[in-house]
């Protein structure tokens, strides 16, 4: 970089594609690894992983064993390299009352008894001018001086504190809540007020009999049509006629409560600003590392700002995500602290009380959901309509939940073909701490709903419910109600065809018989979820493999490992094309991809793209947070047309060129060319070792490093690019004489791509050309599915006394289609963790509403029951992943695999005690009335 | 040996991981904090800091004692562990590599027993005390699952379901000579 630049030029530049951001991973290593200056991955070899590519121990594994410094809480000043050793805290003071205005602090009483100081409030940065770290955030985290606060538990100040010994002595006043009200001075309260604000977000999708109904007017008449056929007869009770005499109604109400995350490690992490050369240094863990950086940029982006000049973000490995640490508060609030004390190193650290005051909470819903089903013999049992109308609560900030209710309204006909269908969605905000991207992304909801009341119309019907749901599916190929064609078929018909075998299923009437008791119910409930995966405007990831002179690979990527395993999966994935795996993983790498020099706007319509597109370095995002969900299939891509390249264009040409094959003669690379226990062999040539082609690719100034940016929105953009192969005879030194260029035209799913030969650094490819997803693909959402199918057995306590009415999960068999599955422990991993945490869903997590949740201040575990392993039945659950057909692409599933277990449990209590369960969680309380 | 002094004075002598600690501490420190603060160990984990998710269990054995008890580094004052030693995760592997890792840590490994991990160090020490106490009192093959139930089913972990963590353990207490009875 040169002069300094204006602030706009470097709001427009600290996204990717300069020198400005350092975002450093931590990663794994058997030895050494705990300073957090620098990428000191060492290579571990290729021992972690067997003959066959799989993994043999999480690549992240030995650090967590060992203890090793790899979260944002264990890391001090000390640790940092280069960071001042003064270490200050600072503690966000929030908010408890929402029906007055915040008038003032009294600070002096704060002083005295906490010993913090300064104590920052809104009126102390009013002259910083903040602005929305995000377009539909508010401008300022904090509360304003005489306004009311928009939620409980909105910061109203931060509290510094000089040391740790300062911060320690404060801390029983600060969990004390009254005491720490007693500091805060309200004014007088009010009564309740609407919220002004307008809804975060609202979807609507109609389609009748394939209309979608392009045109307002159009859409809005057919949704009323919708509505007239759907209309329910109170007079028949649980059902009733509609219009069409040929249909039965079923009008239900559902609610879903919102429940924490409750990843392990609170939020925490390190800051400095060092005030001379306007750097900005933090450390902490994260799920969306740029945008993070995009939203610290633009809060403080005002003229009387303290100016920026470099962020460098150490990323380290969250300790659990779940959606919680997407575009959360945290980071924001420790780049104030930083910036207010600047040349100290600050340190936030969030109490689990502070993390359920402030952290990201699952959206709570109601649903109100109609579904006509026919009963005409012809048609018997045929689903025809849906109407259905969610209400998602926001919380105080508009975190994701537009786009939360959208993906909700999305997934709202599940498995399911419905010729008639009406979906409306609204997140609205209120008071509540916020909600945000959690495991699920609405989906949960919606499919709580949908399952639950599917299993009910098969029971009212007499129909078996896995018949029932087999007779509905979505055919092959067949739009959603969305419009969005399925990129692949849905399996869903053999997940239910397993569930059809299971023993758990298949004995469930006898298994009732025999353990149903004076004391106790037994009942097997199932249910079928099916979630889209990927983003709707669009994936983006980026991924390179470098080769170092050595012979160690090493993967950057800029997505992070949040627990679900991509640091093990992304570097497999090199194992079929490369003949080994990564020795080395950085996540959350983003100043890495500098090279690619990627260029923005967001286009804003076809026209627009098409123009943009002109421009080689444009590309039409150029990253995103870490989804669940995308590890599998968007974030694998990159990591695999990487690899391909290197294969193809630089182990290709050294291979033949050691085996004396002249490069007229082959330039495609023959099938018979394959790797067998490291080496790459061709018939009749002697097989080559890894190390001895990289030393010729070296030698050659060939390809040592792909860097690649994709693109999918319905389907991956497709990049043109000049390829050139380097080569040399193995006989020759690698004298410029020697060398025969070979230039290449290819295309590929790939956007952009730098190119590293040799030891020479990155060098940006120009794109020749581009065909980018259709901009109408904006709209329409992830076409992608995974279906997953959960069966659940349960016992109720009928018997009078305390114990009456309580759920104990006994068995349970889940049966998930996910394509290739790339590594069968994190696969069953993840359906084993989420089971657990949908029982939590289910029966044990909840909040007292406002004004006594968490916002208020005082949760923690002892009064936010989360499930233990006795609450799973451990040694009678089964999860079995069914075989992909060839070649099949893996697919996305931490999401799906949570959203079956709320609904089979209900559908399960259904079976056990005749009791629809239609509200989360299910309580004691609840069951009693039918048990009696 | 370390010798640290603080602003505050409370003396202890404390073994860590075998090595032996003269500190100076401040009366209401917690062995959590005396372990990361003070002493550069971050391994045990801190999650709820009120002693009921067990994410910060370390293994803790009183002057003269033979056997190890739990306790909970996130509410224990440091004063309690005057003159004993602690055993933490860090001191679990005799040296960090893959061969000298402790049969519990290559288990938890070999079962993908955890995702983010967080939880790992607790369930590690948990299991490491279980086996030690299970030395003196062997069990019989088949109270393996009710005795893990009993010793870690309060240990907390949002990812993992329980289930790979405990088949880990269950399977180094059945290969631990003299922890189980024919």
């Amino acid at each position: 970089m040169g002069e300094q630049p204006s602030r706009r030029q470097f709001i427009k530049q600290t996204t990717l594609g300069t020198t400005v951001l350092v975002v450093i991973q931590q990663t794994s290593a058997w030895v050494g690894g705990d300073q957090a200056q620098g990428q000191h991955s060492k290579t571990l070899g290729n021992s972690w992983i067997d003959a066959h590519g799989k993994a043999v121990y999480r690549f992240d594994g030995p650090a967590k064993v060992l203890g090793s410094k790899v979260y944002g809480r264990d890391f001090r000043a000390k640790d940092l390299v280069g960071w001042p050793q003064t270490e200050g805290f600072a503690h966000i003071l929030r908010a408890t009352k929402c029906d007055r205005p915040f008038l003032r602090l009294n600070s002096s009483a704060l002083r005295d008894k906490l010993g913090c100081d300064p104590i920052i409030t809104s009126g102390d940065l009013a002259p910083w001018n903040l602005k929305a770290p995000l377009p539909y955030w508010t401008p300022s985290p904090f509360v304003s001086i005489g306004g009311h606060p928009l939620y409980f538990g909105q910061p109203l100040a931060i509290l510094f504190f000089r040391d740790l010994a300062a911060y320690r002595k404060a801390k029983p006043l600060l969990a004390d809540l009254n005491s720490l009200n007693s500091f805060v001075q309200y004014g007088a309260s009010s009564s309740p007020v609407a919220d002004p604000r307008p809804p975060f977000g609202t979807s609507k999708f109609v389609n009748y009999l394939g209309d979608t109904g392009a045109a307002a007017k159009n859409a809005d008449d057919l949704a009323n049509k919708i509505r007239q056929e759907l209309t329910f007869d109170p007079k028949k009770e649980s059902t009733g006629s509609s219009l069409n005499k040929n249909w039965r109604i079923y009008q239900r109400s559902f609610e879903t409560q919102s429940v924490d995350p409750m990843f392990m490690e609170p939020e925490c992490g390190l800051g400095w600003y060092d005030s001379k050369t306007k750097k900005l240094s933090l450390t902490y863990g994260t799920q969306s590392p740029q945008d993070d950086l995009d939203g610290i940029l633009s809060l403080l982006s005002g003229e009387n700002a303290p100016k920026i000049t470099k962020i460098q973000l150490n990323v380290c490995q969250p300790g659990g995500g779940f959606g919680g640490r997407d575009l959360s508060e945290f980071p924001i609030l420790l780049a104030l602290a930083s910036v207010l004390q600047p040349d100290t190193t600050q340190r936030i650290v969030y109490s689990r009380s502070d993390q359920f005051q402030a952290g990201l909470k699952r959206h709570a819903s109601q649903c109100a959901l109609t579904l006509a089903v026919n009963q005409t013999p012809e048609r018997f049992g045929k689903l025809e309509a849906i109407h259905s109308t969610t209400l998602l609560d926001g919380g105080g900030q508009n975190n994701y939940s537009f786009a939360v209710q959208n993906v909700g309204a999305r997934n709202m006909t599940g498995a399911y073909d419905f010729a008639r269908s009406l979906v409306e969605s609204e997140a609205r905000p209120s008071q509540s701490v916020p909600a945000g991207s959690m495991r699920g992304y609405g989906s949960l909801q919606a499919q709580f709903a949908l399952e639950c009341l599917v299993d009910e119309i098969a029971s009212d019907l007499k129909l078996d419910p896995v018949d029932f749901r087999l007779k509905n599916l979505v055919p092959d190929h067949k739009p959603m109600h969305t419009g969005v064609v399925p990129a692949h078929k849905i399996p869903s018909r053999r997940v239910l065809e397993k569930i059809q075998e299971s023993s758990l299923w298949k004995n469930r009437h006898n298994d009732q018989l025999q353990k149903s008791t004076a004391d106790k119910l037994y009942g097997v409930g199932m249910a079928l979820a099916v979630k889209s995966y990927g983003k709707s405007p669009g994936d983006t990831c980026l991924a390179s493999i470098t080769i170092a002179e050595e012979g160690a690979i090493t993967l950057s990527t800029h997505s992070v490992d949040m627990g679900n395993g991509t640091a093990t999966t992304l570097p497999l994935a090199l194992f079929d094309i490369l003949g080994r795996a990564a020795d080395a993983v950085i996540m959350g790498d983003t100043d890495h991809f500098t090279p690619l020099s990627l260029e923005g706007p967001k286009a804003k319509d076809q026209i627009d793209q098409d123009r943009l597109a002109k421009n080689p370095r444009w590309v039409p995002s150029r990253s995103m947070s870490t989804a669940a969900s995308a590890g599998a299939y968007q974030m694998r891509h990159p990591v695999v047309e990487a690899a391909k390249i290197i294969f193809q264009f630089s182990i290709w040409p050294a291979a033949r060129a050691l085996w004396g094959i002249p490069s007229s003669t082959q330039t495609e690379v023959p099938k018979e060319v394959l790797w067998k226990k490291g080496l790459l062999t061709y018939q009749g040539y002697r097989p080559l070792t890894w190390n001895e082609l990289v030393k010729h690719i070296y030698k050659v100034d060939g390809i040592t490093g792909v860097m690649v940016h994709s693109f999918y929105r319905s389907q991956w953009a497709q990049g043109t690019f000049s390829l050139v192969m380097a080569e040399s005879t193995p006989s020759s030194p690698p004298k410029d004489s020697d060398k025969t260029a070979k230039q290449r035209s290819i295309q590929i799913p790939i956007d952009a791509l730098a190119l590293k030969n040799g030891k020479h650094s990155y060098q940006v490819v120009d794109r020749q050309g581009v065909e980018f997803p259709p901009f109408a693909t904006l709209m329409q959402g992830a076409n992608r599915y995974t279906p997953y199918g959960l069966v659940v057995a349960v016992e109720v306590q009928r018997s009078a006394g305390p114990q009456q009415g309580a759920i104990k999960i006994v068995a349970a068999e889940g049966y998930l289609e996910c394509g290739t599955v790339i590594q069968q422990d994190i696969v069953e991993g993840q359906m084993e963790g989420a089971f657990a945490m949908g029982i939590g869903q289910t029966l044990l997590e909840d909040f007292a509403p406002a004004p006594d949740g968490p916002g208020q201040g005082g949760w923690n575990l002892h009064r936010y029951q989360v499930p233990l392993a006795r609450h799973c039945a451990l040694s009678q659950t089964k999860f079995t992943t069914l075989n992909a057909e060839p070649n099949e692409d893996p697919k996305g599933m931490a999401e799906v695999v949570l959203n079956a277990v709320p609904p089979a449990i209900a559908n399960a209590i259904a079976h056990a005690t005749g009791s629809r369960i239609r509200k989360l969680p299910v309580s004691a309380e609840d069951l009693k009335k039918g048990l009696l | 040996m370390t010798t640290t002094v603080l602003s505050t004075s409370v003396p202890i002598t404390i073994t860590v991981n075998g090595k032996v600690n003269h500190i100076q501490i401040s009366p209401d420190l917690t062995v959590a904090e005396l372990l990361q603060e003070e002493l550069g160990l971050s391994g045990t984990k801190v999650c709820c800091g009120m002693g009921v998710c067990k994410a910060c269990t370390v293994a803790f054995q009183r002057p003269g004692a033979r056997r190890l008890d739990r306790i909970q580094a996130c509410i224990t004052p440091a004063s309690v562990v005057e003159g004993g030693s602690i055993t933490t995760v860090e001191g679990l592997a005799s040296s960090p590599t893959q061969e000298a890792l402790h049969p519990l840590q290559s288990a938890f490994l070999r079962h993908f027993s955890f995702q983010c991990g967080y939880s790992a160090p607790g369930f590690l020490m948990g299991a490491y005390i279980l086996i030690d106490s299970l030395k003196a009192q062997p069990i019989s093959k088949h109270q393996v699952d009710q005795v893990i139930e009993e010793h870690l089913g309060d240990h907390i972990c949002r990812c993992s379901g329980y289930k790979r963590y405990h088949q880990a353990i269950k399977e180094v207490i059945l290969a631990t000579p003299g922890a189980t009875r024919t």
